[in-house]
């Protein structure tokens, strides 16, 4: 196994008495597509905010690269990509401005930056719209700048929340096949997400987080023979969900049918 | 040469811990945002037009100021009062608008996991908010110190000294507020940290509005102790130190003086060094906790209570229409910070009119025959329809605004009863208890009679003064708009220069109650017409909403047809 690229030990967020992370501990080696689910509110979130310290921990330990996160930050946010969840754009620049702006947060020289950006734009179509303002872009359009920006300074380390929001079909698949191109030559990537389908068939291993804490750790394979189930998603509603799925969407039906009488 | 000048801020920022190549890109975006941000469907409301009719209103006042005052007082005092109000202004600007440009933790979402240090991101935050102070300072005394140099004891170098302090004492005073915001930041998480701001904030709108008063009656008092040579009293006044540093640049070095300005430099020097050493250094982990912090839970309230508010619903709001928006608004007033903080001092002044009182020994009642005018009983009455106009100037926008999508999607068919439930709700929520504290207050001094049938009389005046701020109603959905950076300043300043307008009123009042019948009739009058004015209101309000929700379709359309 090659060296470890993510190093989590104890991981712990706590606020106001309420544990969001609890004591959670993995490793991803370098190479990895790592997909880490979770139900609402399970703290997928959390530790990805913690991972790219945007969020600082209660307790326990981060390493990316071999640096210490909370001791060496800014080393460390060099090192990585993120595309978060919501928001993350200031909507009244232009995609050009914007991913101009965030090439310069990371000091590439002008030239390599001017390239990048064309670039990057034409491969997502992005390119005649690159001087509109973000606020006027698509839930997709804007989600491409994000992916964008996250890869702009060639980071070793992706995270990634979510990052399908929006997309369209073509746009999907071309990101799935970069994130295995990325891994094969020696990306690392983090893959936070709800929609199981794309995390069976692009990650490499599995992390599921419930109520703060990591409930299976493997690849699909192992995951499914554990459980004795046939997919993933049933996996997921074994490892995840306390009540009946059926029963519950049941339940709403005939609370909304039942306004129409 | 210049490129040794920039090389040595280079390395005296990166020696503060500053990386001056991100200062200056996210400097450059931060302002060209505020700058850009503009709100399509009402022009004019952006952030420069915005600036610059702050800027020219402010211009203008002191102007007017220092035409009065230049050749009345000496230099001292003159600089005292124009530092006392830039710094004041500026105070109160940078805690009223400038909240979320320090404190801002959506756009640490944006950069937290970016390689920015703690330092330069302050840095950032802290030279958008210079440039706006410069602005705003330099047009509060460009013209104070130009006309300086010929006052009384006219001295010709004053501009050249004064102008410079003045931006000094309004970098201090700017420094002073985002020390609070540090202070407050460390110890109470984000909901309880923009309470607690609203707390602070109604306090200071409060001193600002009422401490005139105070420095009317103080006045005559210092200047007979800075006469006697005990101006001990001075080191606590922050402009008074400046007003030193004036006198010590132009070469007055009395041992007084260049004790205030020895202050005035050290205390400038601890504010910038304590903001940038212990404020900075943790200040991204700060916004990150503050967006991490779980939102305050809210108590329920009791069954009865519910009750009683559903009856109030009931009772004050027919249609369906009329009642959402009634508890829509009633909501909205309770916990809208910056409504709080916009209208709620008002409900200060009873109090304020009281010790008024006491200091006047007596408030003059109206009623009764009497040899002097009673003028703090008219302006009393009129703070209901100040009121009035800052309501109406802050219906649309919120800071909540994204979520107005709500009566876009639902079909609002009455928009006139809509409307009248949202008046309906301010007249509630705030102009019945604020006449109910005014007669109060007004009982301490005269009959109860009298007193309420006063705030009767206020309440009758405020009721037609809606009517008329909704007749130039410009449409929308109450609070469906993004706020602007001034936006709110210059209509705050712009709704202070109808005052005088208000002095047709005090005549209107005199001639009332000059005859016994006068206030009845008077109350009938008022309300009859501000029931005829209210219904006409929520018709043109509904109208100009409805027109704005067919430009907001086609502009839909439009960038339908674009993509």
């Amino acid at each position: 196994m090659s060296e470890p690229m993510i190093e989590v030990v104890n991981l712990t967020k706590q606020y106001d008495g309420v544990l969001a992370v609890d004591h959670i501990s993995f490793t991803i080696a370098q190479g990895e597509i790592v997909g880490y689910l979770g139900p609402n509110g399970a703290g997928k979130s959390t530790t990805v905010k913690m991972l790219t310290g945007i969020l600082r921990p209660t307790e326990g330990s981060i390493a990316i690269d071999g640096l210490d996160l909370l001791k060496d930050p800014i080393e460390v946010k060099r090192r990585i990509g993120y595309v978060p969840e919501t928001g993350g754009l200031y909507e009244s620049l232009t995609a050009y401005e914007y991913l101009h702006l965030v090439g310069r947060l990371y000091h590439l020289p002008e030239e390599v930056l001017d390239h990048r950006v064309e670039e990057f734009l034409k491969l997502f179509g992005l390119q005649s719209f690159m001087h509109e303002r973000l606020s006027s872009y698509s839930k997709g359009m804007k989600q491409k700048v994000l992916i964008s920006a996250a890869l702009l300074h060639n980071p070793k380390v992706l995270f990634l929340d979510e990052p399908l929001t929006g997309l369209d079909a073509h746009s999907a698949l071309l990101l799935k096949e970069l994130l295995r191109r990325l891994a094969a030559e020696g990306k690392t990537i983090f893959y936070c997400s709800h929609i199981l389908d794309v995390v069976e068939r692009t990650c490499t291993r599995v992390i599921i987080i419930h109520k703060g804490r990591i409930v299976a750790d493997g690849t699909v394979e192992q995951l499914k023979e554990l459980t004795r189930q046939g997919t993933l998603e049933d996996v997921f509603k074994q490892l995840t969900y306390s009540s009946d799925i059926e029963e519950l969407a049941q339940a709403f039906a005939r609370s909304i049918l039942g306004m129409e009488g | 040469m210049r490129h040794r000048l920039l090389a040595l801020l280079e390395h005296g920022a990166r020696r503060l811990g500053i990386d001056p190549h991100q200062h200056w890109h996210l400097l450059r975006v931060s302002l060209l945002l505020d700058f850009r941000r503009q709100n399509a469907l009402s022009s004019g409301q952006s952030t420069p037009s915005a600036l610059l009719t702050t800027c020219l209103v402010y211009g203008i006042f002191s102007l007017l100021l220092a035409l009065f005052t230049f050749r009345v007082l000496d230099l001292f005092h003159y600089s005292l009062i124009f530092l006392s109000y830039s710094m004041l202004m500026i105070a109160f600007i940078v805690l009223s608008e400038f909240g979320a440009t320090i404190v801002s933790p959506d756009d640490y979402e944006i950069l937290g996991h970016r390689p920015i240090t703690s330092r330069t991101y302050f840095a950032v935050k802290l030279s958008n908010l210079l440039f706006y102070i410069l602005m705003i300072g330099s047009a509060l005394n460009v013209f104070p110190a130009f006309l300086g140099a010929f006052s009384e004891s006219a001295e010709r170098l004053f501009p050249l000294i004064y102008f410079p302090v003045a931006l000094l004492a309004c970098l201090f005073s700017a420094m002073l507020v985002v020390l609070l915001y540090g202070a407050l930041l460390r110890v109470i998480n984000y909901e309880k940290f923009k309470d607690a701001l609203v707390y602070v904030q109604i306090a200071f709108s409060f001193l600002v509005l009422f401490g005139y008063q105070v420095i009317l009656r103080a006045m005559p008092y210092w200047e007979q102790e800075a006469t006697a040579g005990s101006r001990r009293a001075i080191l606590i006044m922050p402009p008074g130190w400046f007003a030193g540093l004036v006198q010590v640049g132009l070469g007055h070095w009395e041992r007084d003086f260049v004790l205030w300005a020895g202050w005035s430099m050290l205390m400038t020097g601890f504010l910038v060094g304590a903001g940038l050493r212990s404020f900075s250094l943790e200040y991204s982990f700060h916004l990150a906790r503050l967006r991490a912090a779980t939102a305050e839970r809210r108590r329920a309230r009791s069954p009865f209570r519910r009750r009683m508010a559903r009856a109030l619903e009931r009772l004050l709001a027919r249609s369906p229409e009329e009642r959402a928006a009634f508890y829509f608004v009633r909501r909205m007033l309770r916990r809208d910070r910056t409504l709080k903080l916009r209208l709620y001092p008002a409900l200060g002044f009873p109090i304020a009119f009281i010790v008024l009182g006491i200091l006047e020994k007596g408030l003059t009642d109206p009623f009764l025959p009497s040899k002097r005018f009673p003028s703090v009983a008219f302006f009393m009455v009129l703070v209901g329809p100040l009121l009035v106009l800052n309501f109406h100037a802050l219906l649309p926008y919120s800071s909540e605004h994204a979520a107005a999508w709500l009566f876009r999607v639902t079909p609002v068919r009455d928009l006139v009863r809509f409307f009248a439930g949202v008046k309906k709700a301010f007249l509630v929520a705030l102009i019945l208890p604020l006449f109910l504290l005014i007669g109060a207050a007004l009982s301490w001094f005269w009959t109860p009679w009298h007193a309420f049938l006063h705030a009767a009389l206020g309440f009758a005046l405020s009721y037609i003064f809606l009517g008329i701020a909704f007749l130039f109603y410009r449409g929308g959905f109450p609070f469906s708009q993004e706020p602007m950076k001034m936006t709110q300043t210059r209509q705050m300043t712009l709704t202070f220069l109808c005052l005088p307008l208000f002095g047709a009123f005090f005549f209107l009042f005199y001639m009332l109650y000059k005859y016994a019948e006068g206030p009845f009739l008077a109350l009938g009058l008022f309300l009859l017409l501000g029931w005829i004015l209210n219904r006409a209101a929520d018709q043109r309000a509904a109208r100009a909403t409805r027109a704005q929700q067919e430009l907001e379709g086609e502009v839909l359309e439009w960038f339908d047809d674009l993509s």
